[in-house]
């Protein structure tokens, strides 16, 4: 478990705040300053709970922004409804699009709804970062590395953060930012493939694994395994007086990840899978990536994302979703299923989530365009299931109730799988920073 | 989609001398333009006046006169969501929707005679009137070509050919349908670029023509495009389909719009018209007396109607819509065309002006 300090046991009150920031800056900011220094601010009772319980957040980002319209929050029968229909749910009182006929049927048992969810009006990782800055001079880390940092298990050697991508649109990578490059996601994008006439465009060719994960055939396993003692004997004289230097242990962290991503190849490969197993998750790349997903989150790692995209429908916005919504609506379905028939669901929270949602006008090109609001979801672990939270007025112009903010989504996500979001994390400065801004509560009602 | 409402007749005796003539140079003028709250999907004429029934978005039905100058056009609720077909029987007008019903309307009354779920709980995305009336066609999520008894709604039979899946996996659609203008043949087209004759009187398929070009999967995974529009050509010898070139997938920019012909016996691609102009070609019809198909662009920037020249294989005419165009159609002599398309109705008269371009 990563060095912390928890503001739950200390007053966040500004005069305390300012004094022991005083206190960094002077006396204690040497000895304190640097990932390493943090461990004595740990709180080892909390770090041991979380451990125990191999709390796992499986992300699906669905890049490009879905329409809230042609899925969670359906206005049919309306100017900016669209031409889809809207389906009674498990949830009464609830209606989602006719696209998600599955999770209408079963939404009751596992998931909460976001229908008013900040997002922001560009493609930009904004939201991944919950409305923090990318530049500054505060590298703050995105959502995925603070989640993967506060629930990896020291003595795994799975990965502690992977996201798959199965398109070749802007992606929004993960940035661990002051956290150290450790905590940093293994990508996993597809090849391009060059365009062929007549098409403008090219084809991507889907990843399930990483790219270079097995030793070449030059080199034997026992081999390389004498080659990773060697350096870590050099490593440890080389770092003996250099224990705070945050570089050298993201560098020794990334060479045990690697030896141990590849001892963990056969999580990236579904033919280790039963062939109905494999045909439950579809035969998309999207389906295909969810099963690793799932394999990697029942072997302990923390963090995986998966991104679905291109979500950014301009043009032909309903074909579009027609297509997609069904897929998402299936492989969620399959996903969430799978999760809880194997016992994982109490401890794995999935989250839907996007940069944006889509305009209530639907313009020109029979397509949606870029609007800083959209609805997300959360299920399984810490979640109270059948809770729709907020509501936007006839035409989905504007939220009634219920706006939740970046920070308030990032807050309720933490605090369903119990990690403390109010935790201070100091900056590679020393500086404590909150996991989420002070005073930030997360949404209540939809935590169990 | 709707179609172009001719005449059987009239189509089979311009048809006899479409392609031997020379293209005289085409002119198009506005006659009038009628605005409506809605996008106008789908066109059915009336024979014989310069009025037309047209499907919203907003599930109404429009009587839309064109010679009336100031009047509104009178609309009723017909379906819950947008309406996809229209077809004008001797009795009847038939609607249908993506609320996936088949409704047969007294238009005198504007009351419904009879209605039923008509593709397995898909929506309907067009439908097509024989030239003798007889027969209704109509095409569905569900991949199936119907063909029901025009006046009683009676099922006929199905049609089933068209794949379920794209080559990716996901679901395909089945975009369209028209008959050939002696009514022996149907045409049916779908997402993956697949079209499909059937002989109308045994339900047998016929010919498989593959439009590739009308069909891609981009690099965001998406699969993309499909037959939106098809034509048999008046002799009933070429099939023309329509859609869009793939270009930015999500915005239809830099996108051409794209009409292929096909010599579907042979299964040989006789014409290819790519039109920069970021957008769809929604709808296609042939002109009967002259050697023209006129593809109107909608769902995109491109606010054009096009005259193609099946001869010289180039264009020939475009003019300006003014909006987007989904559906078109040309009334029984062929003189004026009716467009229907973003908030808008519109009708122009068509001249084959003189000499050759």
């Amino acid at each position: 478990m990563p060095a912390s300090s928890s503001r739950s046991v200390v007053c966040s009150s500004p005069e305390h705040l300012l004094s022991r920031r005083a206190f960094f800056g002077t006396t204690g900011g040497a000895l304190l300053g640097g990932a390493l220094g943090l461990n004595a601010l740990a709180a080892p009772a909390f770090a041991n709970q979380l451990q125990r319980d191999q709390k796992r957040v499986l992300m699906i980002f669905l890049n490009g922004g879905m329409s809230q319209f042609e899925s969670w929050d359906p206005k049919p029968c309306r100017p900016t409804g669209g031409p889809f229909m809207s389906i009674p749910t498990s949830i009464p009182g609830y209606r989602i699009s006719e696209l998600m006929p599955r999770m209408a049927s079963s939404i009751h048992r596992h998931t909460a709804i976001f229908r008013c969810q900040q997002g922001f009006g560009d493609h930009t990782d904004f939201t991944i970062y919950g409305g923090k800055p990318k530049t500054g001079p505060v590298r703050y880390p995105t959502l995925g590395p603070m989640l993967a940092r506060e629930l990896a298990n020291p003595n795994s050697q799975v990965p502690h953060h992977v996201m798959f991508t199965n398109y070749l649109g802007a992606n929004y990578f993960e940035s661990a930012g002051f956290l150290g490059t450790t905590w940093n996601p293994i990508n996993i994008v597809p090849d391009r493939i060059a365009p062929t006439a007549p098409f403008t465009v090219g084809h991507s060719r889907v990843r399930l694994a990483p790219p270079a994960n097995s030793l070449p055939d030059s080199l034997s396993d026992a081999d390389h395994r004498e080659r990773e003692a060697l350096r870590v004997q050099l490593s440890q004289r080389f770092g003996i007086g250099r224990s705070r230097d945050g570089v050298l242990l993201s560098h020794s962290g990334a060479y045990e990840r690697v030896r141990g991503m590849m001892d963990s190849a056969r999580l990236f490969d579904i033919e280790q899978e039963s062939t109905q197993m494999r045909t439950r998750y579809g035969s998309t790349p999207f389906g295909q990536q969810a099963l690793v997903a799932r394999r990697l989150i029942e072997a302990g790692v923390p963090y995986v994302r998966v991104n679905r995209g291109w979500w950014d429908h301009h043009g032909q916005n309903f074909e579009f979703h027609q297509e997609m919504v069904p897929e998402l609506d299936y492989v969620l379905s399959v996903l969430l299923e799978d999760l809880q028939e194997r016992g994982l669901l109490r401890n794995t929270l999935v989250v839907t989530f996007s940069e944006m949602g889509r305009t209530p006008g639907i313009n020109n090109a029979q397509g949606r365009d870029h609007y800083p609001r959209m609805s997300v979801t959360l299920s399984g672990c810490g979640i109270r299931p059948g809770v729709v939270h907020g509501s936007t007025n006839d035409d989905g112009t504007a939220a009634v109730t219920g706006s939740v903010t970046l920070q308030q989504f990032f807050a309720t996500v933490m605090r369903a799988v119990g990690i403390d979001h109010q935790k201070e994390i100091n900056n590679t400065d020393g500086r404590p920073v909150p996991l989420t801004d002070y005073g930030t509560e997360p949404v209540a009602a939809v935590l169990a | 989609m709707s179609h172009c409402t001719l005449s059987a007749l009239s189509v089979l005796l311009a048809a006899t001398s479409v392609f031997a003539q020379a293209s005289a140079v085409p002119q198009a003028k506005l006659l009038r333009e009628v605005g409506v709250g809605p996008d106008l999907l789908c066109v059915a004429t009336i024979p014989g006046t310069a009025k037309a029934y047209a499907g919203g978005t907003d599930g109404k039905i429009y009587l839309i006169d064109f010679d009336e100058a100031k009047s509104k056009p009178i609309a009723w609720d017909a379906h819950v969501s947008y309406i996809s077909g229209l077809a004008l029987t001797r009795k009847h007008l038939i609607s249908a929707g993506s609320d996936r019903q088949l409704i047969w309307w007294d238009v005198s009354t504007k009351t419904k005679v009879h209605s039923l779920e008509a593709h397995d709980k898909k929506w309907i995305r067009g439908v097509a009137l024989s030239p003798d009336g007889k027969i209704l066609a109509s095409v569905g999520d569900d991949m199936i070509c119907r063909l029901w008894d025009a006046e009683s709604g009676k099922l006929i039979r199905e049609l089933k050919g068209h794949d379920k899946l794209t080559p990716y996996g996901l679901i395909s659609k089945l975009y369209c349908c028209r008959f050939s203008a002696d009514g022996k043949y149907l045409a049916t087209g779908d997402q993956a670029g697949v079209a499909l004759i059937w002989d109308t009187a045994s339900g047998k398929q016929v010919a498989k023509i593959h439009a590739p070009h009308l069909y891609t999967s981009d690099t965001n995974g998406h699969t993309y495009g499909g037959i939106r529009s098809i034509a048999f050509s008046p002799d009933g010898l070429l099939i023309a389909v329509s859609g869009n070139l793939a270009g930015d997938t999500s915005t239809i920019v830099n996108s051409k719009a794209l009409v292929q012909l096909f010599d579907w016996k042979a299964n040989k691609q006789t014409h290819d018209f790519p039109i920069k102009i970021n957008g769809f070609f929604e709808s296609i019809c042939f002109h009967p007396k002259q050697p023209w198909l006129i593809a109107a662009v909608g769902a995109g920037e491109g606010k054009k109607v096009f005259i193609l020249d099946l001869r010289k294989k180039a264009v020939l005419h475009e003019f300006l819509s003014n909006t987007l165009v989904f559906d078109i159609a040309l009334n029984e002599s062929a003189d004026t065309l009716i467009g229907v398309g973003r908030k808008k109705a519109l009708r122009w008269q068509l001249h084959s002006g003189g000499g050759t371009p």
